[in-house]
């Protein structure tokens, strides 16, 4: 495992909504990695673990869920922030229990919100 | 004649006997002793005649003065002692007998002074011969009478013994009488009560239909309570026959509903550990188990494992505090297969308020739950489905509004803003209803401190506050907290605040309180709105509820959101409290008892 650096990596297959969200937190000075799928997610993070990932669950190839399992395995401590369209409790409770720090819908929030809550994950990460 | 009758005449008979009998004993013992008084005095007499005669001669042959002195004294002792007791001679012959003898001694003593006198004047001894042969006649006649009357005295001691003897014989023979009599009374009276115990006996093994027979001869009395005793059995049988008919008529209903329930419903009975005592054919139908195989187990062979054990550890509670439990139980058949039932328990409580059975009434309600979750799935799905593309648009018009614009273009760019976010909120209101429906929403506990969750739920409708130049105002105690679902908590008072800001006029006022009083915690959602009609506000809670005077303003609704404040307040164990005037204002307040 390499050492870790001050970026933020965000999983979502939405090509457009990644793209929103990359340049919204780099005009706040986050360094933002972005993977399209989950297999993307675990290899940029297993080369270098980011500060805070923020997740989407549906995706391609690999979902939010399987990451999760992922990093349990590797034991990863970074902070991980869900934002997904996905709201049912059974999925909310599913990754409490694999430790998910916040739980965010995204139709229901906007880019100012997501910087105000990196910013409160990155503070506590 | 009455018992009592005859007791009270065999008493008053008896007591009449023993004082005749002490009567009779006092009178025979004074006679006795007077006869023995009178004996007494006869031979006495009889004694002083004979010494006298004695006296008498030794004075003839020598004429000395003491002996004259001795006759005199002996004469007036015999007198007194006669006077004195004249009183105890009080018969017609004794009396006559008595009288002749105290006239004999009178002429004995006045035979005497003339015989002192003849001797005196030495008379011929013929004329002393002649008054001594008279005295002697008269002393003689002393004796004989002394005599005679001790005889009458010694016969009248005899018929005294002899009454005396008799009337003992009678009165022995009459108390003899009456304890006989009392005896047989006794016996009849102790007979009656023995046929009365039998009676009693039979009435209460059941022979419902036995009468005692009252004989012709029976006391009144004992036939009095031997006819009442008949009626009072007679009385019993016939309530006894309408008591067993209303039974029957009940079991009759009862086995008809039961009927009617057996066809629809899994019916089951356990003991207080939840022992099946008792099935129905259609659990054992739905459970595949045969009815041999569920008596006598645990209720959990049918348990499928797959819901939380807080359920059942709520379930048991309610039922053993004597409370009735209903709700929706998945359970396992013999096969493997599952079942979902609609479950009421109701437990069957002892004398002391103790449950000892629990009965169960189930519904099987496995296609019900089947369409349910594909509902919840469905609306699962499309939410998800409607909120893709709502997302790309929403943040697109999001990041676009922060675009140098000319102001027409802002201002189409806001609407279609706006527009996105009222979207979002109806799918998110539709998940919820959907959550709340189908019961899939958890609800947590914290420690709340509210004062921040009234800001930051304020803060989320600070657009729509500018727009209508709104007065908001947050009355709140720093350190009040509550403990509850802070997010559930915050759905409802966001619902609340939306509406208040909707229906307030341009430039009204809204007020939030929250404050705890001894027994709740509460929370008010004030404004000075259009108001509720009061005919509708009991309405307030049902679903796609719009009051009539919202339809003639602007403003959009579906009616939905207090539908949810209603539901969420109740999963949160909370009530609500409306008071609205038309025109004037509306105020909601949130009631959470506090458990502190």
């Amino acid at each position: 495992m390499t050492k870790q650096t001050t970026y933020v990596l965000v999983a979502e297959d939405d090509v457009f909504l990644a793209d929103i969200m990359e340049k919204s937190l780099r005009k706040h000075g986050i360094m933002v990695t972005v993977a399209h799928d989950g297999i993307q997610a675990v290899e940029i993070m297993d080369t270098s673990p980011p500060c805070l990932l923020l997740l989407d669950l549906l995706m391609p190839r690999m979902d939010g869920f399987a990451v999760l399992r992922h990093m349990r395995e590797r034991k990863y401590a970074f902070p991980v922030v869900v934002l997904s369209n996905l709201s049912d409790p059974t999925h909310r409770e599913e990754c409490t229990k694999l430790g998910v720090a916040g739980y965010f819908v995204k139709s229901d929030m906007d880019d100012d919100a997501l910087w105000s809550i990196v910013e409160k994950y990155l503070q506590n990460a | 004649m009455r018992i009592r009758t005859k007791l009270r005449i065999g008493t008053s008979i008896t007591a009449f006997l023993v004082l005749l009998s002490v009567g009779m004993m006092l009178y025979v013992t004074l006679s006795l002793q007077h006869a023995h008084q009178k004996q007494g005095i006869a031979e006495e007499i009889v004694v002083y005649s004979l010494r006298s005669a004695m006296l008498r001669g030794e004075y003839v042959q020598y004429s000395g003065a003491r002996v004259q002195s001795q006759w005199i004294s002996l004469h007036e002792t015999r007198v007194r002692v006669l006077e004195e007791n004249a009183s105890l001679f009080s018969s017609n012959s004794e009396r006559a007998l008595f009288e002749k003898l105290l006239v004999s001694l009178e002429k004995s003593r006045s035979l005497f002074e003339q015989m002192v006198k003849s001797l005196a004047l030495r008379l011929s001894e013929e004329v002393i011969q002649e008054l001594n042969n008279q005295m002697s006649a008269e002393n003689q006649f002393s004796v004989t009478t002394g005599e005679n009357l001790l005889r009458i005295s010694r016969e009248q001691t005899e018929d005294t013994t002899q009454v005396f003897s008799i009337a003992v014989l009678v009165i022995g023979l009459l108390l003899l009488g009456i304890s006989t009599g009392s005896y047989f009374i006794n016996k009849r009276i102790t007979r009656s009560i023995q046929i009365l115990g039998d009676g009693t006996r039979r009435l209460a093994s059941g022979d419902l239909t036995y009468q005692l027979r009252v004989e012709e001869e029976e006391e009144e009395e004992v036939a009095d309570v031997m006819r009442l005793f008949n009626r009072m059995a007679r009385e019993v049988q016939t309530s006894h026959a309408t008591l067993e008919q209303k039974v029957e008529e009940r079991s009759k209903e009862i086995s008809t509903i039961l009927g009617a329930l057996d066809k629809v419903a899994l019916v089951s009975m356990t003991d207080v550990r939840g022992n099946i005592i008792y099935v129905n054919d259609r659990f054992v139908e739905v459970s595949q188990y045969s009815r041999e195989e569920l008596i006598g187990q645990n209720h959990r062979i049918i348990k499928s494992g797959k819901q939380p054990d807080m359920l059942f550890i709520d379930l048991w509670k309610a039922i053993s505090q004597g409370k009735i439990w209903r709700g929706e139980i998945m359970n396992r058949a013999k096969g493997g297969t599952y079942y979902w039932v609609d479950t009421s328990i109701a437990p069957v409580l002892n004398s002391r308020g103790n449950p000892e059975r629990y009965i169960s009434v189930r519904f099987l309600i496995t296609e019900q739950k089947r369409i349910d979750n594909a509902k919840s799935e469905f609306i699962s799905l499309a939410s998800h489905q409607l909120r893709t593309p709502l997302t790309e648009i929403r943040w697109a018009l999001s990041s676009l509004k922060r675009e140098a614009l000319q102001s027409d273009q802002k201002h189409t760019i806001d609407v279609a803003h706006q527009a996105s976010l009222h979207m979002a909120d109806t799918i998110k209101t539709m998940l919820t209803i959907s959550h709340i429906e189908t019961g899939e929403i958890k609800v947590g506990s914290e420690n709340v401190h509210l004062r921040s969750v009234l800001d930051a739920t304020l803060q989320l409708y600070d657009m729509h506050r500018h727009r209508k130049s709104l007065k908001t105002t947050v009355e709140c105690s720093d350190t009040l907290t509550l403990r509850t679902d802070e997010k559930l908590l915050k759905e409802v008072l966001s619902n609340l605040i939306s509406n208040a800001y909707k229906y307030s006029p341009h430039g009204g006022e809204v007020t939030l309180k929250a404050w705890r009083d001894t027994a709740a915690v509460r929370i008010s959602v004030e404004d000075t709105g259009i108001g509720i009609p009061l005919s509708e506000q009991p309405r307030l809670s049902s679903k796609f509820f719009r009051a009539s005077n919202v339809m003639d303003t602007k403003e959009e609704g579906s009616g939905i959101g207090l539908y949810v404040v209603y539901a969420l307040t109740a999963l949160l164990g909370g009530t609500i409290v409306c008071s609205s005037k038309e025109n004037s204002g509306t105020t909601f307040t949130l009631i959470f008892p506090s458990t502190v």
